[in-house]
């Protein structure tokens, strides 16, 4: 599949939802969000910019990128830019960055987790309830976007974290899932540097389109089904596509045209959640 | 059992008494409860939060306080309301708050890209915050880095400590080829420069293995990733008919990338700079320093000028280069750098030479012509693979190099010196590491070929009274080869017990050297041999055994790295001229010492200690004359150098790259013991060295240190450094034992500010003293001193975005206490402008139009006095452009 169909497969059907704007009035925290994608290979980070809109109920957590490289396509194929075009500004719709939105329900205790996996088009979600890690407090300070923050550490989800919050800004949230500490997260990693989130601006906004970015008609799933999908299409492609498509054969040939074994081996995959 | 008693009671009431807890609710003034509102406890007069809680959907909160609570607030704050303090008891108790609505609007707060920043062991500087507009390429940013210098010869250093690896995003494209990609990748296409702190480059020693050193990444921005880059450059000028042009491209992929580039000029730039090899520390495939080419004979020269080269090259310079890296499917990844150097140097000036004897002064001057003409090869080949549980490396190079030294010398009378001057080499590194039985174990193969094959030619022949009983003659020739071949083979094992790393090596290293020479002369068409006296026919072969235990132990951060080499030389040293066969055995113990001493993530020291027994350099036992310059003869009487050298140093060092502070200071002393000395004897402005037998040591201690800040409000960066190097060594002098001490002292201080839309200055000042003391055991000392001050100052004045002007002045004052003093002045003023996405460059050098250049130089017992032909005002037109 060349990476032109991937784009309209992924965009073609990729709109925009009015929903219920429950918060009109939010604190927006923009994230620098730095994930290194193959614990072997120091060098396989990949940058995005995350934005954390913080309403007076909930909050949602998205990659601006994705949103951004959204609403380009949308303006190129509206515009009925030529197919070449496209092609040759295929880094405009920013195809790497992170799928996931959360929507975090602070009156319900539960995240509203939505993805849409590249591999096959399909938007899933799943709800789950916000499990607050347990925070050990240190006196360390650090001044962040103008705000003295404490530090705090934590084991959540498989990693070892180090925290900076804001105790000036009383949003006992963060970006990701991480929750439950007595300010504004505004940076925080895990201990082998292989997830780093800092925040970069921070201001109040009005609702913006960007947080009404839903994908639409999700298809519920159980939390453990989407990881283990993501997981596939992450370490191996070519399993991932067969699991969609059973009925698909794919032949590999070497150079001189006889077929062999495809290659079997496993791609880097290292998700925020370690947990079993 | 009553003590037992009260005990046990008494540290129940105490864990019954610090088990405080405060709970309550939050409501609104309208007896709303108020959710996730944040309920700290804060000791009075500090900042820190010790307990917390957030309240829950009805506005509950519970706090469970461990501490004692005596002098404690409790504070409670929640968006959209009014935070309130309260003072706490000592006892548990329900607080019940009351929150006023008050509207809170966060203030945008906006990171402005952060110049430096710090991710766990990472430093990343970002770019664009330290690039202006005269930068062309990324190594103009990263030369002004804070914390980071870059030497004369290229090489990158972080805080006073030499990198380990370049990486290109995340890619080892160059190895030690670096100033390739510093030199050609436009700074604009470069996000960020990270320093690596602590870099181990091999993955299966991650945790096997620590490192302190540092390495050096360039992160590409997206527009500089997966496409053709190309930038060209043409210029022309005069006079004569100057011209500078080169053609570059690259691209750089996630699996593949290369760098090529073809360039000439016959400006003065000297491009083989650009291929030139930058030591890397641990270079876990480091060659041997036997390596590197050895000159047996040598054209007499001029110094070099301590102006930039490109004021006094007269150059015909070409370069092509191309390396390319390719990462497999099985992540190995292969890796080529090939290069080509042409080159034909052209200098032209006069020496006076003042040599101080014990009895006597000897004083002459060369007027010197010479041309070299360089024509030069090298190829290297690289596999790596480089896995947690294997790390395989291989590298093949060869290196051809096909020099030519032409030049004549007026003196008494005309002379004339030619010598060919080529080297050939090729040498395979190769390192396994991989685990056996749950051990890593590790195999290392080193071996190396390479020829030297000189030929000195002087007319009208020289020694008269030596080769031609006093009558003059037309020709003398040297000739001269040297052929080393060497192969070290060892296998080392890795374990961990704890904080405990240690690897044991077992190793063999034959080593097989080669020298041949002989002297001809010719008179009247007719080529004589000189005789046996005159003629070296050696060979040298050792095999040394070697064990070596290194161990790491760590205490926290801090470490200390012990060495414990022994090693067994069996030499044998065979004389085909007399047939004489000469064996020994040598057994070495050369124990290292290392603490590597962190306090905090800021500063540190390190102390290095160091005992080294060596076999000295093969050449110098040649029993036969040579003829190793036009006016030297050189003659050692067979004994082999064995050198001990105890050497001891400190460094301590500071940094903080948020602040842009970085300091380091290092001493070191060592103490050589040598077990001959050389000998010079002088007949007018012909010497003759030999070396003799004779106990004796040279001592030297090395003091230096440099600061560097930069101020990020006001973009100015300043780097102060200074060094004071102290010799001591013994000579013998016309049969006198003579010891010469030098002392130089150099202070230097470099300014860069960038604040100014419309300016920006760098400034470079050194100033140093030298001095040097002969001290003839039977006769008064005589001593000589000289002074340099160099000032650069450079201006770039930015008219608009796309118009600049710039002026350059360079400021030389050299001060010698026999000649006096010489000053210096050179100014270069031009324009820059972009017309169309080109940019062009009209400049004029050498405003003053400076013909000569005078300088005095010290050494040992010698003082000379070097005017040198420099380029004149010259007026260049340059345009670059991208493709």
């Amino acid at each position: 599949m060349n990476k032109l169909s991937l784009v309209l497969l992924l965009f073609i059907c990729f709109n925009l939802k009015a929903q219920n704007k429950t918060d009109t009035s939010v604190y927006l925290c923009k994230y620098s969000f730095e994930w290194q994608k193959d614990t072997a290979n120091m060098f396989s980070k990949s940058n995005d910019l995350m934005y954390l809109e913080i309403g007076k109920n909930s909050s949602i957590f998205y990659s601006y990128y994705r949103f951004l490289g959204f609403r380009n396509l949308s303006e190129d194929l509206k515009m009925r830019k030529s197919l070449d075009y496209i092609k040759s500004n295929y880094s405009r719709y920013y195809q790497n960055s992170e799928t996931e939105i959360i929507i975090h329900n602070f009156g319900k205790k539960e995240f509203k987790v939505i993805d849409k996996l590249t591999g096959n088009g399909v938007t899933y979600c799943y709800l789950d309830s916000v499990k607050t890690p347990v925070w050990t407090l240190a006196k360390d300070t650090l001044t962040i976007l103008n705000h003295l923050c404490q530090m705090a550490t934590t084991t959540f989800k498989g990693r070892d974290y180090i925290a900076w919050f804001a105790p000036d800004i009383p949003i006992s949230i963060g970006p990701w899932q991480y929750t439950g500490l007595p300010g504004l997260i505004l940076r925080i990693h895990d201990t082998k540097n292989q997830i780093w989130f800092e925040a970069t601006e921070l201001g109040s906004t009005t609702a913006s389109d960007a947080a009404e970015i839903e994908y639409p008609n999700c298809l519920q799933v159980a939390k453990s089904k989407l990881r283990e999908l993501k997981r596939i299409q992450a370490e191996d492609r070519l399993a991932f596509e067969k699991m969609q498509n059973p009925n698909l054969t794919i032949t590999y040939r070497n150079s001189s045209g006889e077929i062999i074994q495809p290659p079997h081996k496993l791609k880097p995959y290292n998700p925020i959640d370690l947990s079993k | 059992m009553k003590i037992t008693i009260c005990a046990f009671l008494f540290f129940i009431s105490k864990s019954l008494c610090a088990q405080i807890v405060f709970s309550g609710k939050i409501i609104s003034t309208n007896n709303q409860p108020i959710p996730r509102a944040s309920i700290v406890l804060i000791k009075r007069n500090q900042l820190n939060i010790f307990a917390f809680a957030i309240s829950d959907n009805n506005g509950m909160y519970k706090i469970t306080c461990n501490e004692n609570p005596d002098s404690v607030n409790i504070k409670v704050s929640a968006i959209g309301f009014g935070d309130t303090i309260k003072p706490l008891a000592r006892h548990s108790q329900i607080i019940n708050f009351t929150l006023t609505e008050k509207e809170t609007k966060l203030p945008t707060v906006k990171v402005k890209s952060n110049p430096v920043t710090l991710h766990g062991d990472t430093t990343d500087y970002n770019v664009s915050s330290f690039a202006t507009n005269q930068d062309r390429v990324i190594g103009d940013v990263i030369a002004k880095l804070p914390g980071i210098e870059i030497d004369p010869n290229g090489a990158i250093k972080y805080n006073g400590k030499l990198i380990s690896n370049y990486y290109i995003n995340g890619l080892d494209l160059l190895e030690n080829r670096y100033g390739i990609a510093n030199g050609n990748i436009p700074y604009d296409l470069v996000d960020k420069v990270q320093i690596l702190n602590n870099h181990q480059p091999v993955k299966v020693l991650d945790s096997l293995k620590n490192s302190t050193n540092p390495a050096l990444n360039i992160e590409l921005k997206k527009k500089g990733m997966n496409k053709f880059i190309g930038t060209a450059k043409a210029g022309a000028g005069i006079s004569p008919f100057l011209s500078d042009d080169a053609i570059v491209s690259m691209k750089f992929n996630k699996n593949f990338q290369f760098i090529t580039a073809y360039k000439y000029n016959n400006t003065g730039i000297r491009l083989s700079n650009e291929l030139t090899q930058q030591v890397l520390i641990q270079d876990i495939n480091a060659p041997k320093p036997e390596n590197v080419k050895e000159n047996l004979l040598s054209l007499i020269s001029l110094p070099a000028p301590i102006l930039q080269e490109p004021r006094y090259i007269f150059n015909n310079n070409h370069l092509f280069h191309l390396s390319a890296i390719k990462v497999l499917k099985n992540t190995g990844q292969i890796k080529f750098n090939i290069g080509y150097i042409n080159d034909y140097n052209k200098s032209t000036g006069s020496n006076a030479t003042t040599l101080f004897l014990p009895s006597d002064t000897i004083k002459f001057i060369e007027n010197l012509k010479t041309g070299i003409s360089t024509n030069k090869l090298n190829g290297d080949f690289y596999y790596t693979l480089n896995k947690r549980n294997k790390y395989i490396k291989n590298a093949s190079k060869i290196q051809l190099d096909f020099n030519n030294e032409k030049g004549s010398i007026e003196n008494t009378g005309n002379v004339y010196q030619n010598l060919n001057n080529p080297f050939y080499q090729f040498e395979n590194n190769f390192l396994m590491l991989t685990p056996i039985k749950k051990k890593l174990v590790s195999f290392k193969s080193n071996t190396f070929f390479n020829r030297t094959p000189q030929d000195l030619s002087v007319r009208p022949g020289q020694f008269t009274e030596v080769f031609n009983d006093s009558l003059p003659y037309d020709q003398i020739t040297q000739k001269a080869v040297l052929n080393k071949f060497i192969s070290d083979n060892s296998v080392a094992f890795f374990t961990k017990i704890g904080q405990l790393e240690g690897d044991f090596d077992l190793g063999a290293e034959y080593s097989y050297k080669q020298i041949s020479s002989s002297l001809t002369k010719e008179n009247n068409q007719t080529i004589y041999q000189l005789n046996d006296s005159f003629q070296n026919k050696l060979n040298w072969q050792n095999i040394r055994l070697y064990g070596n235990a290194n161990t790491t132990i760590k205490m926290g951060e801090k470490q200390i790295s012990i060495t414990l080499p022994i090693e067994l030389n069996n030499l044998s040293v065979n004389n085909k001229s007399n047939a004489s066969t000469h064996d020994q055995s040598y057994l070495f113990f050369n124990p290292d010492i290392d603490l590597h001493l962190p306090y905090g993530s800021n500063f540190g020291a390190e102390i290095i200690y160091s005992h080294r027994n060596s076999l000295g350099n093969f050449i110098q036992t040649t029993p036969g004359f040579m003829l190793t310059n036009y006016r030297t003869i050189n003659q050692n009487d067979s004994l082999l150098p064995v050198q001990r050298l105890n050497n001891i140093s400190v460094s301590n060092y500071y940094k903080d790259p948020l602040q842009g502070l970085f300091c380091n200071v290092s001493v070191s002393y060592s103490n050589t013991n040598n077990n001959i000395i050389y000998t010079q004897s002088y007949d007018n402005i012909f010497s003759k060295t030999t070396a003799i037998q004779f106990p004796n040591s040279s001592k030297s201690v090395i003091l230096s240190g440099r600061v560097n800040k930069y101020f990020f409000q006001s973009k100015t960066n300043i780097a102060l450094s200074a060094n004071y190097t102290w010799n001591k060594s013994l000579l013998i002098q016309q049969s006198d034992f003579v010891n010469i001490f030098t002392n130089s002292t150099t202070f230097s201080a470099k300014i860069n500010y960038d604040n100014l839309n419309f300016l920006s200055v760098q400034n470079n000042a050194v100033f140093n003293i030298f001095s040097n003391t002969i001290k003839p055991f039977t006769k008064n000392s005589s001593a000589f001193s000289s002074m340099q001050f160099q000032e650069k100052l450079n201006l770039y004045f930015f008219l608009s975005k796309k118009t600049s002007l710039y002026f350059n002045s360079e400021y030389y004052n050299l001060w010698n206490k026999a000649s006096g003093s010489n000053q210096y002045y050179f100014g270069d003023a031009g324009i820059k402008f972009t017309y169309k996405k080109t940019d062009f460059e009209l400049g004029c050098n050498n405003i003053t139009n400076n013909k000569y250049f005078t300088m005095f130089s010290l050494s040992d017992n010698m003082r000379q006095t070097t005017q040198t032909q420099i380029r004149p005002r010259t007026l260049m037109i340059k345009c670059y452009f991208k493709f």
